[in-house]
């Protein structure tokens, strides 16, 4: 674990003579909270660590399991709580865990709201209305329900991240969100049909945009976080490797869409009796096109994350993240791996090692005036992340 | 300065300048009584003395430091986190404040007020499992057993104008899908009105009309509003116009008794609560949950298809005409498909087995003894042109008793 509180400004001879009495003195031993330092007002240099283990997290995964099935899934709410409690509880900055305080009746009630509110009214819609609507109109619902739905998806990521953020604290001070999610639905939405319009080209601008707001509308405490591209253009170094992607991702596509209609109906197989054969033939090609757009993914995926960290500041500071391809693929296949072999009932640990991770390659440089950060008035919203519990987001 | 900012009562004002008269700091054992403290306000840390004041019940804790003190009741303390490293995390209930304990702090605190530091067992969360599982199988039962009961009472009550207009869309659905037989106007009279007189014996609150179409499966089904729709394929099975006339009784049954509509309401209501309290997902115990729902939803359904057999007979022999073709019709499926009796596939059909149907239908028959002789259901002439009117058009294929033919034979 890093020591990086003794790293700022504050030296063990700024403490109080009080706090030097008793052992231990100076540093604290690997693996323990190093408390020699008290903020002293000029600012602190953070440093990031996940201190968690992924056996750790096993043993809640397992519970949660058996709970959701005696309770045929509505122990979920309480479920997702109890790991987010646990892996914040292990995401520590300056050797001080952070702390999540939402709790499962909150999730709960986000559920039934958007259930009563919203799901049964458009369910009632879509099931009696094709017996009573016109037909016209019936048309003309599944039109506004298909844009509604893209609408409610992307509102739904920026709701559960506002309460996700309003119940992480460290320090006892709030994180939180200030924006409106239905303009962050809006630009979303436009952003996607910007991006589809030029043949995938705008999608790297329209990531960070859509980060860089998420970013600018963020608080700790009541001060705001910073979000741009200091001297530069937001996507820097995100057009090279999504170049690859496109072509390469591209290339794969074409190659199976082209199999399946050009090379399949030479092989000689009957179509109508399915063969090992056939389906063989079917679900490698598949797997491989799968496989190679997956592979051309990752440096794009990697440069984006990078990108993410280093456009976002607080105070003085600055933040990079070391995420490499290779770093990727492994973590996205071992991850993969937990939830198809246990059912999903492993998605916790899953989440865990993204946790570790994020954070054992976040790192930042410049001060934080923590002293001066005054906790914000505002509490977040009161129920949780419906939307995103009925669209099965992840967040986490 | 005191941190008072979420404490509502504002208790812990006194404590800032009464600690040094407790017993805190180091100890003569060498043990810390110290800590990091956040007030709540500020994302300041605070090195804090501690103190512990009271007895029992009335026990606090006293932290203070240089800038930020408070005084939490010991009930009002929640052990946040503790670590297999032994580190802790106090905070007070409802409160954003928060005391961070070194392995070695904690264990000074703890040797001080253990319970402090301890894992309480409450019974908290076993309640709150044990009602969410009263919950689950409450929403499971009603979903299972209560809509069904109501869903035969909300058909009964839904306004015949409703239903009509119902109907009106599903035939509209249907026209999408077929296309009507051209069956000579003579031959189409007399067929309705045997319908007709068919749903006059139900006392059917709707008027029973009948189309025939070409279609690509074997099937006649009643749609909500009193229309019976029968399909080329159907048709060509049936042998004489008394088996046409049993399949006719078989879905007025259905009509009158509102059985389509109870089944909407059935699948609609029942189907929609799991699914909504499921609220998506795809783990094993969703799967389980929704295979059960459905296999219960085929089990009424089969419920309404004897009912349906066993009324058709009725309204035959009131109409004088043969019951016994219901039967026979019975016997044409059942040697198409080829009777597959075990009780697993039993459990995954929309019908009961067409031999047991059959069985049904003639035990049924013989309970009523000697019955007059009956009258033909429909002029050869009528079932002739009916038959030819609307024959399946690509003939070639039908008949080669395929899965395919008969997986939807029957009706709704």
């Amino acid at each position: 674990m890093s020591d990086i509180t003794n790293s700022g400004p504050s030296a063990d001879d700024d403490l109080d003579p009080l706090f030097r009495r008793g052992p231990p003195t100076g540093h604290a031993p690997a693996g323990i909270p190093d408390l020699g330092t008290p903020s002293s007002g000029s600012g602190e240099e953070v440093a990031f660590a996940y201190t968690g283990r992924g056996r750790d997290i096993a043993g809640l995964a397992v519970q949660n399991a058996l709970l959701n099935i005696v309770t045929l899934t509505l122990y979920r709410f309480w479920g997702r709580t109890r790991v987010r409690r646990h892996i914040l509880a292990r995401t520590e900055i300056n050797d001080e865990p952070m702390a999540y305080i939402g709790t499962g009746w909150e999730l709960c009630k986000g559920f039934l709201i958007v259930l009563f509110g919203l799901f049964l009214p458009v369910f009632l819609i879509f099931t009696i209305g094709p017996y009573y609507l016109p037909y016209g109109l019936i048309w003309l619902s599944i039109l506004v329900f298909e844009f509604g739905f893209f609408f409610l998806i992307n509102y739904a990521v920026y709701a559960s991240r506002r309460y996700r953020f309003s119940r992480s604290t460290w320090r006892g001070i709030r994180f939180g969100m200030d924006g409106s999610a239905v303009e962050y639905a809006l630009a979303a939405i436009g952003f996607g049909l910007l991006s589809g319009a030029t043949l995938g080209w705008f999608t790297p601008a329209a990531q960070m945009r859509l980060t860089r707001r998420l970013w600018e509308e963020t608080q700790y405490g009541a001060r705001r976080f910073k979000a741009g591209a200091p001297g530069g253009r937001l996507a820097a170094g995100l057009y090279g490797p999504f170049a690859i992607l496109w072509v390469v991702g591209g290339g794969a596509y074409v190659g199976f869409a082209v199999f399946m209609s050009v090379i399949l109906p030479t092989l000689d197989i009957d179509p109508s009796i399915p063969s090992w054969t056939m389906v063989l033939s079917i679900y490698g090609a598949a797997l491989g096109a799968g496989l190679v757009i997956y592979l051309a993914s990752l440096p794009y995926q990697a440069a984006l994350l990078r990108r993410k960290a280093e456009i976002v500041g607080i105070d003085a500071a600055r933040f990079r993240i070391a995420a490499t391809a290779p770093g990727l693929f492994g973590l996205q296949v071992v991850n993969g791996l937990i939830v198809v072999f246990t059912l999903g009932f492993g998605q916790p640990i899953a989440t865990a090692r993204t946790f570790r991770y994020i954070f054992n390659r976040l790192t930042s440089t410049g001060l934080i005036d923590f002293d001066a950060i005054r906790q914000s008035a505002s509490t977040g919203p009161r129920s949780g992340e419906g939307l995103a519990d009925a669209f099965d987001i992840g967040g986490f | 300065m005191t941190a008072s900012i979420d404490d509502p009562t504002g208790s812990q004002d006194d404590g800032a300048h009464e600690s040094g008269a407790h017993e805190g700091g180091s100890h003569d054992d060498g043990s810390l009584l110290t800590g990091a403290f956040s007030d709540g306000r500020t994302a300041r840390r605070h090195r804090v003395r501690l103190s512990v004041e009271g007895s029992g019940e009335g026990r606090k804790l006293h932290i203070a430091g240089d800038e930020a003190s408070a005084v939490w009741p010991f009930r009002d303390i929640v052990l946040a986190d503790l670590r297999r490293t032994g580190a802790a995390q106090l905070q007070r209930k409802g409160a954003m404040q928060r005391l961070s304990l070194a392995p070695e702090e904690a264990d000074a605190l703890r040797a001080l007020a253990p319970d402090l530091l301890r894992k309480k067992i409450s019974a908290g969360p076993i309640i709150g499992v044990a009602s969410l599982v009263g919950v689950a199988f409450g929403v499971v039962a009603f979903a299972l057993f209560g809509v069904p009961m109501l869903a035969t009472q909300i058909a009964r009550l839904t306004p015949v104008s409703v239903e009509t207009r119902l109907g009106e869309n599903s035939r509209a659905m249907i026209a999408i899908m077929t296309e009507p037989c051209r069956v000579p106007r003579m031959a189409q009279m007399e067929a309705e009105r045997l319908a007709y007189m068919m749903g006059q014996t139900a006392s059917a609150r709707f008027r029973t009309r009948l189309e025939f179409v070409h279609a690509d499966f074997a099937n006649a089904f009643a749609l909500p509003g009193g229309t019976i729709v029968v399909t080329d394929r159907l048709l060509a099975m049936l042998e004489t116009s008394d088996q046409f006339a049993g399949v006719l009784a078989h879905e007025t049954a259905h009509v009158a008794r509102r059985h389509v509509m109870a089944a909407i309401v059935r699948q609609t209501g029942g189907a929609a609560l799991i699914d909504l309290m499921l609220g998506g997902g795809s783990g094993a115990g969703q799967q389980m949950v929704a295979l059960g729902a459905q296999l219960q939803s085929l089990r009424l359904g089969r419920k309404a298809e004897d009912e349906a057999d066993a009324l058709a007979i009725d309204y035959l022999v009131a109409l004088g005409a043969d019951p016994g073709g219901l039967a026979e019709f019975f016997d044409v499926i059942a040697e198409e498909t080829g009777d597959d009796d075990l009780p697993f596939t039993a459990l995954l059909q929309t019908h009961p087995t067409p031999s047991r149907r059959a069985e049904a239908a003639r035990a049924r028959v013989a309970a009523l003894g000697k019955l007059p002789e009956p009258k033909l259901a429909l002029s050869d002439k009528t079932w002739e042109a009916l038959k030819s009117a609307c024959a399946p058009e690509d003939d070639g294929e039908f008949g080669d008793g395929s899965e395919e033919d008969f997986d939807a034979y029957g009706d709704e």
